[in-house]
């Protein structure tokens, strides 16, 4: 049957029912939302929730009748499948429904999990609750989507597969704070692209609350207006940019530029550079010199296609493996937290790099690092977000 | 069925997975995809152990 059809039903039935959710055991820094929004949609209904991490023994005498289990990133399908399989081996009379990204993008391999339900995408009924911050008590930020989808169509992003076009726009987020958060974490996929980016950006700034834009902000339309309205606010922890592609650097360039202009230091500003994909090394080692003496944080992002199984396994036909480990070493070895930062010795060695090998090759000296400890605090808590120190890389 | 790709109305020309254009050797065009991230592949990229495509075989898909 139709998963959506069922809902329906469901909608039509008058009994609470106890649900329970769970997120699988993956590394992820952040809360699971969509489960927080659906545990805040059944208690509308009158239903009891739970929500538990990883594979273990519901505390509750009473059994569930469904689980939501939810995924992320395709290469963490494993603890994905092991909680299916736990759950539905211990809980044989509860539904099963997994859902996510991983069961989003890969839904017939997800079908081999043995979940009774895929669901792919959003659940509408769900998304626009308070999510249920209640469940994790230590979590102290609100997570939000003022809209959803994105105008480009990047071949890495699946964005544009799972939400399409500029959706689900919001005008206001106040009453979406939670009450006794201290942060707002957006995480809309291009929110300077939406109709609604000047009435929230004037909302910010009126509340006074700390702020990420946590997928980036888009170098393109950054201009003297945006860069004006984000020095008004409490960015925490760094302005955050993408130079994927070299013919945007123009756009880079000018957006850097831009914010300096208004007050935001180079060291608050981090720019994703995407590598292993469409480039070649020296397509990489270009961006990264060009970052570094525009005075911003270059943080290396290694292309991973949007069907892999496996983590840190594709190499691009245009890459060398010894290349790409080339560019993980030296983030361990000259930069921090994964990240270079435009301290001047590194950028002198980039600018007297004549090629990638020479940028990239930990041979000479390591350059002293003079990086200010406010520059470190935001730099490592970029890195923790991606799992770069607790992987170790 | 006939959107090729996102965005696209016509068959891509280079595979949306590695970057590199279609041709008649090891990057012939595979597919399609639908309700796949990538419509259209190239051999080299389907070739890959750890990518998933539906009417392959993966070694790697225990627990």
């Amino acid at each position: 049957m139709d998963p959506k059809f069922k809902i329906h039903i469901y909608f039509m039935m008058d009994m609470n029912e106890y649900i329970h959710l769970v997120e699988p055991d993956y590394y992820t820094r952040f809360p699971p939302l969509g489960l927080l929004k659906l545990a805040s949609y059944h208690r509308a209904r009158g239903d009891k929730v739970s929500l538990m991490r990883g594979c273990r023994k519901i505390k509750s005498k009473q059994e569930p009748s469904r689980i939501y289990i939810t995924s992320l990133f395709t290469w963490a399908w494993k603890p994905v499948w092991q909680a299916v399989r736990y759950y539905k081996q211990n809980y044989p009379k509860a539904e099963v429904w997994l859902g996510g990204i991983y069961a989003s993008l890969l839904k017939s391999h997800a079908e081999g999990s043995g979940a009774d339900v895929i669901w792919s995408g959003l659940f509408p009924e769900a998304e626009d609750m308070m999510p249920a911050y209640d469940l994790v008590p230590n979590w102290k930020s609100t997570l939000l989507f003022a809209s959803r989808g994105c105008i480009r169509r990047c071949g890495f992003c699946s964005v544009p597969i799972l939400e399409g076009q500029i959706n689900r726009v919001k005008y206001s987020i106040r009453n979406l704070i939670y009450q006794g958060h201290t942060k707002v974490i957006f995480f809309d996929n291009n929110i300077l692209t939406a109709p609604n980016w000047r009435e929230i950006f004037h909302e910010l700034i009126e509340l006074g609350i700390r702020v990420d834009f946590n997928q980036g902000l888009d170098a393109r339309e950054i201009d003297d207006d945006v860069a004006s309205l984000l020095s008004r606010m409490r960015i925490d922890p760094l302005v955050r940019l993408a130079y994927d592609y070299s013919n945007v650097g123009y756009y880079v360039e000018r957006a850097i530029k831009t914010l300096k202009e208004y007050g935001i230091r180079g060291r608050d500003i981090m720019v994703y550079t995407l590598f292993n994909y469409v480039d070649d090394p020296e397509d990489f080692f270009r961006r990264v010199r060009d970052i570094l003496e525009w005075g911003a944080v270059a943080y290396p992002m290694r292309y991973e296609p949007l069907n892999t199984l496996k983590k840190n396994s594709y190499i691009s036909p245009r890459w060398r493996r010894e290349e790409v480990e080339m560019v993980q070493e030296a983030r361990r070895v000259l930069g921090y937290g994964g990240a270079f930062p435009p301290y001047p010795a590194l950028i002198k060695k980039f600018k007297l790099a004549k090629d990638f090998q020479e940028a990239f090759s930990l041979r000479e000296p390591t350059p002293r690092r003079i990086i200010s400890s406010s520059m470190k605090k935001r730099i490592k808590e970029v890195a923790i977000e991606h799992g770069m120190l607790n992987r170790g890389v | 069925m006939n959107r090729w790709q996102i965005g696209s109305e016509v068959p891509p020309r280079v595979c949306l997975c590695c970057g590199l254009p279609f041709d008649e050797g090891k990057r012939k065009r595979k597919g399609p995809y639908y309700g796949q991230p990538y419509i259209w592949v190239c051999e080299w990229c389907w070739e890959q152990p750890y990518l998933y495509f539906p009417d392959k075989d993966q070694k790697d898909e225990t627990i």
